[in-house]
């Protein structure tokens, strides 16, 4: 069975690709999403050592369910799972895995690239980068001034 | 006529404040009283005014109720829990 949860630890890949794949699951499709070890700004030459992920726990896991129930509705697909991070994560390592089951291929590879936007808009989690230097910085804040 | 508001009722509401709002007030859980009829308009200025650098994110503040996305026109309730934060960075 597919769910969705909020990881304080490594996520489990095995056990993501295992909660959707079914006999009748022709392709299984997952994404994971990793930390970079660039910024996305300017400043591009500092190195990001770590990330801090914070969820809103409650509603993160309200609107991440609001997700998988939007891609069954949308999309031919058998099962999907979907499971975030929270906490101080070190450059390279996964901070979200999406799995998604269906019959054919095409299906779970649109419903895995819908699920993984949606997430982006409407999932309540924020993303603090830290740099090689010391410094921190809130993924999206706006510069000062 | 007199307005809710002016009858001087009030309602306490659970605050939370998540990512940079929450490193700019300092607070993660507040429970706050406000004026019964409030909206989130108005709960959004009184939060700029108690917490003035929360003023130059005013536009791009997010505010949830008991878990679902809020409009600035809807009336806060008794016990809700309201949460302000910055545009989302997941994934």
């Amino acid at each position: 069975m597919g769910f969705v949860s909020i990881s304080e630890g490594k996520i489990d890949l095995m056990a993501v690709y295992n909660s959707v794949h079914n006999p009748a699951a022709g392709a299984v499709v997952m994404f994971t999403g990793t930390v970079r070890n660039m910024g996305r700004y300017q400043d591009d030459d500092m190195e990001i050592v770590a990330m801090e992920v914070e969820a809103y726990s409650d509603m993160s896991i309200k609107k991440m369910n609001d997700v998988a129930e939007e891609t069954k509705r949308r999309f031919d697909i058998h099962d999907i799972t979907i499971v975030h991070r929270i906490g101080r994560l070190e450059a390279g390592e996964i901070i979200v895995a999406i799995a998604v089951s269906s019959m054919h291929r095409a299906e779970a590879f649109y419903a895995t690239r819908y699920a993984i936007d949606r997430l982006k808009e409407i999932v309540p989690l924020w993303k603090k980068e830290i740099f090689k230097n010391g410094e921190e910085r809130w993924v999206g804040i706006k510069p000062e001034g | 006529m007199h307005s809710a508001m002016a009858h001087g009722k009030r309602i306490t509401i659970n605050m939370r404040f998540f990512a940079y709002f929450r490193e700019i007030t300092g607070e993660s859980h507040l429970p706050m009283e406000i004026e019964i009829g409030a909206t989130v308009d108005d709960l959004i200025d009184i939060l700029c005014t108690r917490y003035p650098a929360l003023e130059r994110h005013r536009k791009e503040m997010l505010v949830s109720v008991n878990h679902n996305y809020a409009r600035g026109s809807e009336t806060l309730k008794d016990g809700d829990e309201v949460a302000v934060f910055p545009p989302l960075s997941g994934g």
